[in-house]
């Protein structure tokens, strides 16, 4: 069973709900946690797990062979990104960062002066704490080519058998969170009683009904603000609440010094997950 | 001059302290505030302004493939060429709008001519008034393009008079938080003492030091953990940036939030905290107003 964590708003609690779970489940199941929150991946630093590299992952981009390139200018006409940038008579400049490695440039150049070169943009990691197995995946800060990173973690992940596969992903709702998501079972979506979290709350439930995912709503930081915030808009776009984990100075001081949440309402969802396996 | 408020991590306070501030410089400078975070935008919010309160105009940042039927051959080019996935088979192909990022790949291989990129409206952008202009905007949910609205609010903010801009950033260092930090003057770079927010805050400077920007850290939530608050000073002392202030956890950010208040309006004790952060980066501010 494949499940994302998410939830719209930063700091709402996911990476803390998706370790827990995955810790808890990982006592009597076989579990894999994949970390892809490949911009900030703290899933590590809340187990306080040692990784160590397993892959690099690579984007493929643009380079120039000048001695067949007659400056005709339409790698740079095709480059929805702007990546390519052709002034007057001279060469087309390449600025690789922007390169979102479509291949059109590729492609369109009828002297095929455009070669593919490999650029590094970012890494997977392993690690263990007992049973459970972490995968993280980490992009190189201006590559800005999140999702080939999780694809490729996804993919580790998606090796051997596992009863459960938890996927923790990034704040928002773009890209990377979209191809976080793309073909888990279950969501759950993470919020906190106070209007900021029903907001983004109310969009994340709108993504996973666009993509056809059932989503149910844990409560996080429960007992703070207000949960009618929440209560009402959850049963409005048709989820449901999964669980609440109540706030608590013990839960940030757990947090903060990377130790699992130990928890009676974890214990209540990962009775659910099993449940449904 | 524009101050940019990120932190890498979410949730350790970025909207609540840019309210905040944005709230106390408008006493004395003309002010703007944009909300970066097209995704999950929340800076309205804190003054109880909604979607609904927002000036808004459609925007389009980006395009789609689309098929013409009776020109497809159904040779199964594109399906090669798409590096994203986002074509599947089914009689024919047939695009992904959540994958499709509009690269027009497949319009290219297509022996047929087959394929159109279709602009697609992926948002909107807009302002409001509180005590002063708010820009911000909203990527429509599964769009893509949202480094290409956050520079479009950017330019929507700069029409606007102003003395002192607040850019409120996203989490993360993807490209909506890259586009927010561009061209700003000062980077006020939040965290709280834990090592997820220290983590994260080492990643975002990669960025703002990529820019070439000078910054400053607010460490919020200042007493949760002690011991970490050292490792972020030490931190700052080695890179050499000033600390321009640490605010003890107060269950009032939440309560302000509850209330559609910014903290600093919300609870006045708070005032001194934030009164300092100005003060300390003032003498950057007036050289740069002035």
């Amino acid at each position: 069973m494949r499940i994302a964590v998410t939830g719209g708003k930063g700091g709402t609690g996911k990476s803390t709900i998706a370790t827990a779970l995955a810790f808890e489940l990982a006592k009597t199941h076989s579990v894999k946690l994949v970390d892809l929150d490949v911009d900030c991946p703290n899933d590590h630093l809340l187990l306080n797990i040692e990784r160590h590299k397993v892959s690099d992952v690579y984007k493929i981009v643009p380079e120039l062979d000048t001695s067949k390139c007659d400056k005709c200018g339409l790698c740079a006409d095709v480059c929805k990104p702007g990546a390519i940038v052709k002034v007057n008579s001279r060469y087309p400049i390449f600025f690789v960062d922007q390169c979102s490695s479509c291949k059109a440039c590729f492609l369109v150049c009828p002297h095929q002066a455009i070669h593919e070169r490999k650029q590094l943009c970012g890494y997977v990691y392993k690690g263990m704490k007992g049973n459970l197995e972490l995968l993280s995946g980490e992009m190189l800060p201006i590559q800005m080519e999140g999702v080939s990173v999780i694809k490729e973690a996804k993919e580790i992940a998606a090796e051997g058998k596992q009863e459960f596969i938890i996927y923790d992903t990034a704040a928002g709702t773009h890209c990377p969170v979209i191809h976080a998501l793309m073909g888990v079972d279950l969501v759950l979506a993470v919020t906190e009683p106070t209007p900021l979290g029903a907001h983004d709350l109310s969009l994340i439930l709108s993504l996973t009904q666009q993509l056809g995912i059932p989503t149910r709503v844990v409560l996080n930081k429960h007992g703070i603000g207000s949960d009618l915030f929440i209560r009402d808009l959850t049963e409005n776009n048709g989820s449901s609440l999964f669980g609440t984990l109540p706030y608590s100075k013990e839960i940030i001081t757990k947090y903060s010094r990377g130790e699992p949440i130990d928890h009676p309402k974890i214990r209540d969802m990962t009775r659910k997950l099993e449940a449904m396996l | 001059m524009k101050i940019n408020i990120l932190s890498g991590k979410g949730g350790v306070g970025k909207t609540s302290i840019s309210a905040s501030l944005a709230s106390l410089l408008s006493k004395e400078f003309n002010v703007v505030a944009v909300d970066c975070d097209v995704d999950a935008p929340n800076f309205g919010l804190c003054f109880g302004l909604t979607a609904d309160d927002f000036e808004k105009e459609k925007i389009s940042t980006t395009e789609q493939a689309e098929l013409i039927v009776d020109r497809c051959s159904e040779c199964g080019e594109c399906l090669d060429s798409c590096a994203f996935d986002a074509i599947s088979w089914n009689d024919g192909p047939e695009f992904n709008p959540f994958l499709c990022e509009g690269c027009g790949t497949c319009q290219i291989v297509c022996p047929s001519d087959a394929i159109q990129l279709r602009k697609v409206e992926n948002g909107w952008i807009g302002t409001t008034n509180g005590d002063f202009p708010i820009v911000g905007g909203q990527l429509k949910v599964g769009q893509a393009g949202s480094g290409e609205i956050v520079e479009l609010l950017k330019h929507k903010a700069e029409r606007i008079e102003h003395e002192v801009m607040i850019v409120d950033s996203a989490a993360g260092i993807g490209c909506p938080v890259i586009a927010s930090v561009k061209g700003c003057d000062y980077v006020i770079a939040v965290t709280e003492p834990t090592p997820s927010a220290l983590s994260d805050l080492k990643r975002v400077l990669e960025v703002v030091r990529h820019f070439g920007i000078d910054y400053g850290i607010v460490i919020n939530k200042s007493d949760i953990y002690p011991e970490y608050n050292d490792q972020v000073r030490d931190l700052a002392l080695e890179w050499g940036v000033p600390v321009l202030g640490e605010i003890p956890y107060d269950k009032s950010f939440v309560d302000a939030l509850v209330n559609f208040s910014p903290p600093v309006v919300y609870n006045p004790k708070l005032k001194p905290f934030f009164v300092k952060i100005i003060e300390n980066m003032s003498l950057y501010i007036r050289s740069q107003v002035m």
